[in-house]
């Protein structure tokens, strides 16, 4: 008869190995899809999640195959002929959604982290314009470095090199062989090293007058969902403040920044004054790294066009990075935009993308280092 | 399984390997491994236990893994084509469950051993699978993980691309062993002495770049004129790009596919009489109570219909099933020695079983999949369409000759299936890397046929 075998399998690693080979393949292919992946929207919905599923093409092994979509395929259980069994465009996949829960290919799918993203991301961006602060907020402890030696301390902290030098030079000295005494030990000594906690604020600014429709609002807000994850890394703080505009500007919390849209005119000078307000209250300059950042579809007023343009300059005064993000799906020539390129100053950046894929070109664009190079 | 559960376990081994026998089942000596669910899903990632490494099997791993992990697995068979048949089971499992996959791997080893599709595969296949991982630590040491991945990368993109015909096979010596610690260049040292009994496709591969080099050209698959089916093989025997352990690497992928293919043709019928025959022996076995439902239950999920799939088990088991109420269950019995999945459902698919089975075909409207088809004519032949050739595209290599200056040509034999063009363009640089030279693929396009021709940097696509 048959046997039955009990072996010991535990040193099989086998499967982990070809498992961490897969794991840098998609580390590469993240790399390769960078603009699709940093807009895909179950990352920026994810709210918290650290592992997202998205569809990484590149990693199905290239095969010659049907057409999935223009075949038949066979399935089972009730439904009348035309009854629809589910939809054939890619959504939001459901949580814990296994294969077989909806027709079409699942195996194209990923599971990647955040951290994964972010550091395929981040490795390409930098901060740019840096500027001293030199009266810094607050002193935190970072670690400790060991700075000196005594002859007091405790014991795991000897420093045996000079104990026998030490003793060597006590012993000859004393012209006896070598021996170490109590008073031959010197020990390390520690001083904790402090950095300056340097905190940033970043002021997302947006138009959110009728024009502004439900896509430029998701690119807005996967454009600041990467710069804030971005600048955290950055930074030990970083404060989000939000300002919408139309014809007056105001603050509003997270939610409503990218929900709320009103009717009526455009007056860009309204977010920047707004945005100069809140700086001199709550962000003086030489305590905070400051990142405004707009988002528009470059729409205003012409005769506001001046006082916008004058108070961007004034702003690049105090400000790290001042960016402005037109979001202009048929590549027209905007109000603003012509308004813009009279601004030269080094810490104004500006780009104009007609669409989600396009967020990380402009990701690269603003967090490209290009230093002041007036003082 | 708790410690005391691998008595009962064995001794049911014991009597359900007799009772198998009395029922007519003829399988290979049984070789069961218990082992940890990590063990079990790295075999099933590799799709055997001593396969070479490549990371699109870390994948499958990771995949059966996290199902694994999220509980969304059912219980786990695990059978391999070999003599002894090797069965893995999962010591998570209960005693039940493995009393179950024993059943079940009964019937997979009675069809392994007597259905006509397996009768030239490798039965030592876990040695040879073995000795082919050995050279290829072996290349990857000398040449580099980089290009060893490469290789394989590019071999296995066309993998399915081999010819598993009867016609084709029946000259192939029935198995090869390869015998572990072999150097991989062993049978050069055999070139010009007597064909020893071994006359392994390696071997073949030898003479066949020897003979090249000498009269220019050799056929060896394809005996008659005419265009081959055997892209793999093509490559192996005419690329003048390889360097003799990459033609090795592919062969071995063909040889390995070649293994497989049957069981990619007999996947319905295959679990479908494996499901049977683990229904009759453990009702046989008279279960108690609380065992007798759990077994209802692990039946029962095992066969659950899927809304966007066919379950292999379930309608396998139903064709089955009605068999043997029509004709009884000496039919079945040459039913699983003469035939494949196509020929089975050619014969045996009706309405009756469409309707248990509660089969429809549905197919892309707009933004919907859409129920189209509940005839049983209709699903049958889409179904026969859909599994010939295993599922895959059928192509020919149609070169005038190996030196076409035009490079490689491959025509795709269109059935009313088209290809998906994104593939296609992903995939020829593959066969290039193999080839060396241009890369032409022809189909159907909407309907209008169709040239990719990739040259070494771009994919083109052209009307003819």
């Amino acid at each position: 008869m048959g046997i039955l075998v009990h072996d010991d399998w535990s040193l099989d690693r086998r499967g982990q190995r070809a498992q961490a080979r897969h794991r840098e393949k998609i580390k590469e292919a993240i790399r390769g899809n960078l603009a699709d992946i940093v807009s895909h929207h179950d990352i920026i919905l994810s709210d918290g999640k650290r592992t997202v599923r998205i569809p990484v093409k590149q990693l199905d092994e290239p095969h010659f195959r049907y057409d999935y979509g223009k075949q038949k395929h066979a399935g089972q259980g009730p439904g009348q002929q035309g009854q629809s069994i589910g939809k054939a465009i890619p959504g939001p996949s459901a949580p814990g959604a296994g294969a077989g829960d909806q027709p079409g290919e699942h195996n194209l799918e990923v599971d990647v982290t955040l951290e994964e993203i972010e550091d395929a991301l981040f490795s390409e961006l930098c901060l740019p314009n840096l500027k001293d602060k030199p009266q810094t907020k607050n002193i935190m402890t970072d670690g400790f470095d060991f700075t000196d030696i005594r002859n007091k301390g405790i014991r795991s902290n000897i420093d045996r090199k000079r104990t026998l030098i030490e003793a060597l030079r006590r012993s000859k000295n004393k012209g006896h062989r070598l021996t170490i005494t109590e008073d031959d030990l010197r020990f390390k000594t520690w001083e904790d090293t402090v950095r300056p906690e340097t905190g940033a604020v970043v002021i997302a600014m947006m138009d959110v007058s009728g024009s502004m429709g439900a896509s430029e609002k998701y690119v807005a807000r996967t454009f600041f969902f990467w710069m804030e994850k971005f600048l955290k890394k950055q930074y030990s703080h970083v404060d989000m403040r939000y300002l919408v505009h139309h014809t007056e500007a105001y603050e509003t919390n997270k939610d409503t920044f990218y929900t709320v849209r009103e009717s009526g005119g455009t007056l860009c000078s309204s977010v920047f004054q707004a945005a100069k307000d809140l700086i001199q209250s709550d962000y003086p300059p030489e305590l905070w790294n400051i990142y405004l950042m707009y988002v528009s579809d470059g729409d205003n007023l012409f005769s506001d066009n001046e006082r916008t343009v004058t108070l961007i300059g004034e702003l690049c005064n105090v400000a790290s990075m001042i960016g402005y993000l037109e979001v202009n799906s048929y590549s027209r020539t905007t109000v603003l935009s012509k308004a813009v390129e009279s601004l030269h100053q080094p810490e104004f950046r500006w780009t104009s993308i007609t669409d989600n894929k396009q967020i990380l070109n402009a990701l690269r664009l603003f967090f490209q280092r290009k230093e002041v190079t007036s003082a | 399984m708790k410690q005391e559960d691998y008595a009962r376990l064995e001794e049911s081994i014991a009597w359900m390997e007799s009772q198998a026998r009395s029922y007519g089942l003829d399988f290979f000596d049984m070789r069961y491994e218990i082992c940890p669910a990590d063990v079990v899903y790295t075999i099933a990632g590799f799709g055997m236990p001593t396969r070479y490494s490549h990371w699109s099997f870390g994948k499958q791993y990771y995949r059966q893994k996290l199902d694994f992990d999220l509980g969304l697995s059912r219980i786990y068979e695990l059978v391999v084509n070999n003599d002894p048949c090797f069965a893995f089971l999962l010591d998570s499992n209960t005693v039940l469950q493995n009393e179950m996959i024993v059943a079940h791997v009964l019937g997979h080893s009675d069809f392994f051993k007597n259905n006509a599709r397996f009768r030239y595969t490798n039965r030592r296949m876990v040695d040879s699978m073995a000795a082919s991982a050995e050279r290829f630590r072996k290349y990857e040491e000398m040449y580099g993980i980089n290009r060893m991945e490469e290789i394989l990368d590019a071999a296995l993109s066309i993998q399915e691309h081999v010819d598993a015909s009867w016609r084709s096979r029946a000259h192939v010596p029935e198995q090869e062993v390869k015998k572990a610690g072999r150097s991989p260049y062993d049978d050069l040292w055999s070139i010009g002495q007597p064909k020893s009994e071994e006359n392994s496709t390696r071997s073949r591969i030898a003479d066949v770049i020897r003979n090249e080099r000498s009269t220019g050209a050799t056929r060896l698959h394809s005996p008659e004129p005419g265009h081959s089916k055997d892209l793999l093989m093509y490559i192996v025997e005419h690329s003048r790009h390889l360097e003799d352990w990459e033609r090795d690497v592919i062969s071995v992928v063909h040889d390995e596919m070649l293994y497989f293919w049957p069981q990619l043709e007999t996947k319905i019928m295959n679990e479908g009489w494996a499901t049977y025959w683990h229904t009759e022996l453990m009702q046989a076995m008279d279960l108690d109570g609380q065992d007798a439902i759990d077994f209802a239950q692990l039946t029962a999920g095992v066969t659950q219909p899927n809304r966007y799939t066919l379950n292999p088990y379930n309608v396998g088991l139903a064709i089955w099933r009605d068999i043997e109420r029509k004709y009884g269950r000496e039919k079945m019995f040459e039913v699983r020695e003469c035939e494949s999945d196509t020929s089975f459902l050619r014969n045996y698919l009706n309405q009756d079983v469409v309707d248990e089975c509660d089969l429809y075909l549905y197919e892309k409207r707009g933004i919907d999949w859409v129920v189209v088809e509940r005839d049983y004519e209709v699903i049958r032949d889409i179904l026969v369409q859909q599994r010939t050739n295993g599922g895959f595209p059928t192509l020919y290599v149609t070169n005038e000759n190996p030196k076409d200056p035009r490079g490689l040509r491959i025509t795709h034999s269109f059935e009313g299936q088209e290809l998906d063009v994104e593939y296609i363009e992903r995939t020829l640089p593959n066969v290039y890397r193999l080839w060396g030279q241009p890369v032409t693929l022809q189909t159907l396009v909407n309907g209008r046929p169709v040239e990719f021709v990739f040259d070494g940097t771009t994919t083109q696509r052209k009307a003819v």
